[in-house]
């Protein structure tokens, strides 16, 4: 296996592993509207999406900005700035 | 197992104002949507988020003097979480200024050093954050993201003393067994004062409440750091570095921080700077236990009102209570406190004999002569949240 394989196998395993969910995470459900799911296979790496839920009343597009940049820039989400963009459009519009 | 149950939220900071009489703000009851879900081994709390897990303490079961290891509030940053077993588990200590490196069994921390209990409360920074006005991002605690308990274990001090400190020591690093799913983030590490780690009062618990530390509480070991904010409090304790520099980790350097200046408490120097400077210690609060806000009392039966004060470990000097919107003040009896880092009890009677709302404040007086605020000092992480509580009874 070369290098570059061998790193996708490997970030694919980590990814795979740290989607394992916790027990009643399953019956969250997010908003239903156009990235949803793109918001809930990003943010699901690291944690459940109640998150999104508990900070709602709390953040405006601005902190939902904040938030996102946070995890991208100071948690190492892999997440490139289309992605970002998409995310942070559905949080600021549903939550 | 997931239930569900109506909960009378606090007063929400000053946004629902029904009173604006006297100095303090009552708030109207809310009524909200609240998750009691069981994580194994515990009973049922309130879930804030499933993973990384945190959970809080339902009222209810911070009536006990001593909060039970399974209703103990559970709080994690990140969602790798250990199961760690004991018998293969070692504490290594180290780093730049310690004289040598020593690697601990659990069986040789718990045989080889003097064993020592203290009961201390273990209170999150952001307890109370969902009670900010304004709001403030973050876990959305309410009352329950604390608890006292009596910790058993042996002093940090003595496993730093056979380690031996270098002269240059500025700062003890402890870092647990958990981490994060993606390498990119930082991993939770803690750092204090040397002093501070040097303290008597310092623990390395695998005991509470004379059992073994639970698993969602830290298990095997974990650091106990009493009057200090539970950011300190490390849990499957893994490693301890004797440092001569100020440790620059995230979880330092950008969170558990506060304005600089704008807090009372313990300083931590080699970590400040002029805008911002870490938690420390706890600050003097109350807890009303007997009651929730909306409660009905019935007309003419004798009723009282109890709870808990704490502070950051001089102790509580009083208790006084107000049925007048702060005017005026009546002392609550105390109880015994089992140490100055413990909770210590309060009661009084609550006068029924007249139907409406019965508006009720309280506040504590530490022996160091801090007292409770009228106002929260906001700060953009909802740390400290400490101000005088009120409650509006109906009585009828």
């Amino acid at each position: 296996m070369n290098t570059q394989l061998r790193c996708a196998s490997a970030l694919a395993a980590a990814l795979f592993a740290s989607l394992a969910v916790a027990a009643g995470e399953e019956s969250i459900q997010l908003q239903d509207a156009p990235d949803r799911d793109l918001v809930v296979a990003r943010c699901s790496v690291c944690h459940s999406v109640d998150y999104v839920q508990m900070n709602a009343p709390v953040l405006d597009r601005t902190g939902w900005q904040k938030s996102v940049r946070k995890m991208i820039d100071q948690f190492g989400a892999p997440i490139g700035e289309e992605d970002a963009n998409r995310i942070i459009e559905y949080l600021a519009t549903h939550y | 197992m997931v239930t569900r149950r109506r909960v009378v939220a606090g007063s929400i900071g000053g946004l629902l104002l029904s009173s604006l009489n006297g100095p303090l703000a009552f708030g109207a009851a809310e009524a909200g949507e609240e998750a009691l879900i069981q994580l194994p081994g515990k009973r049922p709390l309130i879930k804030r988020t499933f993973r990384p897990p945190n959970y809080e303490t339902p009222l209810a079961d911070l009536r006990p003097q001593f909060t039970a290891n399974d209703t103990f509030f559970v709080r994690y940053h990140l969602a790798s979480i250990p199961e760690i077993d004991p018998r293969i588990w070692r504490l290594r200590i180290g780093g730049t200024s310690a004289n040598r490196a020593l690697e601990l069994s659990l069986d040789e921390l718990q045989r080889d050093f003097e064993r020592v209990q203290l009961a201390a409360i273990n209170q999150c920074s952001g307890n109370r954050r969902g009670l900010f006005a304004p709001r403030a991002g973050g876990v959305q605690w309410t009352y329950g993201a604390m608890g006292n308990a009596l910790w058993g274990g042996v002093r940090l001090r003595d496993i730093l003393n056979r380690a031996g400190v270098k002269a240059d020591a500025l700062e003890v690093v402890l870092d647990g067994g958990d981490g994060a799913p993606l390498p990119g983030t930082p991993d939770f590490v803690k750092s204090l004062p040397v002093d501070r780690a040097l303290d008597a009062n310092t623990l390395i618990a695998f005991e509470m409440n004379g059992k073994p530390l639970p698993h969602w509480n830290g298990a095997p070991a974990r650091l106990v750091v009493p009057g200090w904010t539970a950011t300190y409090w490390v849990k499957h304790l893994t490693s301890i570095s004797v440092e001569p520099k100020a440790f620059d980790g995230f979880w330092m350097k950008s969170a558990y921080r506060i304005p600089t200046g704008a807090f009372p408490g313990a300083r931590f120097a080699s970590q400040e700077n002029a805008q911002t400077t870490p938690i420390t210690e706890i600050l003097i609060n109350s807890l009303v236990t007997s009651h929730a806000n909306g409660d009905r009392l019935k007309l003419g039966r004798a009723a009282e009102l109890a709870g808990w004060a704490w502070d950051g470990g001089s102790g509580i000097s009083a208790v006084e209570v107000s049925s007048d919107e702060g005017r005026s003040w009546r002392p609550a009896t105390l109880g015994a406190a089992p140490s100055p880092y413990s909770w210590r009890g309060f009661r009084l009677p609550l006068d029924t004999a007249k139907p409406g709302p019965l508006r009720i404040a309280v506040r504590a007086t530490g022996r160091n002569g801090a007292r409770q605020p009228e106002q929260l000092t906001p700060n953009p992480s909802g740390y400290h949240h400490n101000m005088i509580q009120t409650l509006t009874l109906e009585v009828a």
